[in-house]
């Protein structure tokens, strides 16, 4: 990179949110906490970069009613249609093109919004009219699917899994934003009921309300300060065919391919051994299985053999979503940024009770689309 | 800035009401394999590739753009979907000038459409766009949104209907010049007069079409620009704002465009619009929004607008011509439509526009606009400057 990126300013929504405030609010709310954590004053503030699906917010473009709350009044402002931590890559661009020295990057999730089911059914209308959509996939059914490959070609069983279930809702207790606080046992997890096998209730994330806000800096226009800083190391991004027939679906191809892309640019060549810290894409239990492949954390196949050493546990070797994961809280397109601020905070040793000590590059991923269609990756450090 | 960045070609689908003969994805095909051939690239000159699509609402399919990745060339591939309702296409743009100015690609397809065919009734999808409480319920749209700003507007520029009227008839002929075109009718100014009215001020024929289409342009770092096109067209000055209008109040876009373009002329070194640019691609799917653009953009003063219509300043034999493509008025696949906005200013550029091409263009204007200033909404303006130097 030509320039250095910083993030100054990181806020999360808190839990329980409000009812009585509107997302309007909820997004106001982490937008102005992420400036002043910046220290930047609004007129400072040069763009805006936000993330929000309309479909799964209700409103027909959502940035119309939601890009006032994140502060895009007469500023040049931006929204990409997918999982917030796409929104960090264009706000990072951006900087990088010379055209900002600074952006706030914004994304929400209001799912009690949402009737029950909405989200699933809106997640089959993501499916082609003429071959997927009839077979009524979703979120749930197609990833099932997925995961079901994923444990016939290596293996890997159920109880791998809820192991990842137990293992991120036990660190979920720690974080005080989390959506979901408890523990729950292995055998709870395959206990809990089959929606779409193999997934069982425990296996899938909640639906969450929350925002998340960022901001970013250039070096260039840095100033000194005492305050610890995250910085942007490398990044990465790619996207899978849609067409889930015509791909392996065991292997995370696109995310190998950010993950190439991020490790390149921030000269990570063993990231088990070069990683402190990661918050990864838990979409299912299965899913945070097959990305420890895809990130390279150890060999295609060899997951399960990784979890029964514990080595992804919070005093493992490599601690993975010490946060407790998409599992533990997932208001859906915020989730990805999540990740992102959770890593910052771990290699600013601000994480508070899920802290991992003497963190020091930390690795954060967002995904969009079904069966991890497009996936985006970032190593971040606590200095340059 | 940082790099220098160049648009080498551009792609186009031929616009209708309804692509019955294909689908989506075969849309967007169909836009990128055009893109690619204009300049003879393959995909494998593509870096990274930029997706724009509208209100999905729209398609009836959620995140379309998942499903058309793969004809976007974009498996394997850096790929995001921009949105950002109408401006959506020229943010689309913008989008593929940070990838290219970042440093981090050398060239970058940028794709944008929509296939409002699929929707029954497309204004019903845009009073979604409002606020659901204070102005969704009032059954506000963008037509009945546009007939106010229209009347307004009529107040404070002295416009009338007739000259509405004229500023239809001049994109309905130009559209015969354009082979994309969606309309490609003939209009006298007593035809637009005499249709039906849709929301006073606005007649059927000051409205524009909904389209189904897809528009591909190709965007390259300086070194790769000079050797893809025999005339590469450089980004010389870009903007994007968005405005708010708090709940209650309901307005038009013209100080938020007269902002935006001051900001994109600063860049671009324009300081004289009337006599440095040659043609304008400005995004106006009403005919009374075009007129306004005379003096939001700079190239007359508020009072002049009415003598500049009268004489002909924006036909195609006039000073400054506007829309020689037809412009909004005749195509609005919504989605696609801002970029449809700078392709057709940089193939004025390249000097590509046949029988729509405007003599000697050395700079181009092309402008977005998306959302709308009513009741608790935000309106998104962007303006692109393109020059042969």
């Amino acid at each position: 990179m030509s320039e250095h990126i910083a993030i100054t300013g990181i806020a999360q929504s808190k839990r329980p949110t409000d009812n009585k405030n509107s997302l309007a609010d909820l997004i106001f709310e982490v937008s102005s906490e992420a400036l002043a954590d910046a220290n930047l004053n609004i007129d400072q503030l040069e763009s805006v970069t936000l993330a929000a699906h309309d479909m799964m917010d209700g409103r027909a473009i959502t940035t119309m009613l939601n890009a006032a709350p994140a502060g895009a009044y007469l500023k040049d402002e931006i929204r990409v249609a997918e999982d917030g931590a796409f929104a960090l890559i264009m706000a990072c661009l951006r900087v990088l093109s010379g055209h900002f020295t600074n952006s706030l990057v914004v994304s929400w999730h209001r799912s009690s919004e949402c009737p029950d089911n909405t989200f699933h059914t809106v997640a089959n209308l993501s499916y082609d009219p003429f071959f997927y959509r009839p077979f009524a996939l979703n979120d749930v059914t197609a990833h099932a699917i997925q995961a079901q490959r994923y444990m016939h070609k290596y293996g890997v069983s159920e109880l791998h899994a809820a192991q990842i279930v137990r293992k991120n809702r036990s660190n979920g207790v720690n974080n005080l934003l989390a959506h979901l606080r408890s523990e729950v046992t292995a055998e709870e997890v395959l206990k809990s009921g089959h929606i779409s096998y193999p997934l069982k209730a425990l296996d899938l994330p909640p639906l969450s309300d929350g925002a998340c806000a960022m901001v970013i800096t250039s070096s260039k226009k840095l100033k000194s300060s005492n305050k610890p800083r995250a910085w942007i190391k490398g990044f990465g991004w790619s996207n899978d065919t849609y067409y889930s027939g015509d791909k392996e679906l065991a292997h995370l191809e696109s995310l190998s391919l950010a993950a190439n892309q991020a490790y390149q640019m921030a000269r990570i060549n063993n990231p088990f051994k070069q990683i402190d810290v990661a918050e990864i894409h838990d979409i299912t239990s299965y899913h945070e299985l097959m990305e420890y492949e895809a990130l390279n954390f150890c060999p295609g196949g060899a997951a399960g053999k990784y979890v029964d050493n514990g080595s992804f546990e919070i005093n493992g070797e490599l601690p993975i979503n010490p946060s407790g994961g998409c599992l533990s809280s997932n208001p859906y397109t915020a989730t990805g940024l999540i990740r992102v601020a959770e890593a910052a905070l771990q290699v600013t040793d601000r994480a508070g009770e899920h802290q991992i000590a003497g963190a020091k590059t930390a690795l954060a991923h967002g995904m969009s689309g079904l069966c991890a269609q497009s996936n985006c990756l970032f190593i971040l450090t606590g200095n340059i | 800035m940082g790099q220098r960045v160049g648009i080498v070609a551009t792609g186009q689908t031929r616009y209708r009401s309804k692509r019955k003969d294909c689908s989506a994805p075969d849309m967007v095909y169909e836009a990128t394999s055009r893109a690619l051939a204009d300049a003879a690239l393959t995909l494998k000159d593509i870096d990274a590739i930029i997706f724009g699509l509208a209100p999905e609402a729209l398609d009836g399919i959620n995140s379309m753009d998942k499903w058309c990745a793969d004809a976007a060339g974009a498996r394997n591939k850096p790929f995001m979907r921009v949105h950002t309702g109408g401006a959506t296409g020229s943010s689309v743009a913008n989008a593929a000038v940070y990838h290219v100015a970042s440093g981090m690609f050398d060239t970058v397809l940028a794709v944008a459409m929509e296939r409002v065919g699929e929707t029954p009734d497309a204004q019903t999808i845009l009073n979604r766009i409002y606020d659901p409480v204070v102005a969704s319920d009032f059954g506000l749209n963008i037509i009945n949104h546009v007939a106010m700003e229209t009347s307004r507007g009529m107040e404070a520029y002295g416009f009338t209907e007739e000259h509405m009227a004229m500023i239809s008839v001049k994109n309905h002929l130009n559209a015969f010049n354009n082979p994309y075109a969606h309309l490609q009718i003939n209009v006298s100014v007593e035809d637009v007069l005499k249709s039906p009215v849709v929301c006073w001020p606005l007649k059927l024929l000051d409205c524009c079409p909904r389209s189904d289409g897809a528009c591909a342009v190709v965007f390259a770092s300086e070194k790769k620009a000079k050797r893809m096109a025999p005339v590469p067209v450089w980004v010389n000055g870009m903007a994007a704002l968005t405005d708010i209008t708090v709940p209650g109040e309901i307005r038009g876009g013209q100080e938020q465009i007269r902002l935006t373009a001051a900001r994109a002329y600063q860049m671009a070194g324009i300081d004289h619009p009337r006599e440095q640019i040659q043609v304008v691609e400005c995004y106006a799917p009403f005919s009374s929004l075009e007129l306004m653009y005379y003096e939001t953009l700079g190239f007359c003063e508020r009072k002049d607008v009415v003598k500049l219509v009268e004489s002909g300043f924006g036909a195609m034999d006039g000073e400054v011509p506007f829309v020689p493509s037809g412009g909004v008025m005749c195509t609005n696949p919504i989605g696609a439509t801002a970029l449809i906005r700078i392709a057709e200013a940089a193939i004025q550029v390249m000097g590509k526009g046949e029988k729509r091409q405007v003599p000697d263009v050395t700079n181009a204007l092309a402008t977005g606009y998306g959302g709308s200033p009513g009741p608790g909404s935000a309106s998104f303006v962007t303006v692109m400057v393109l020059g042969k130097k």
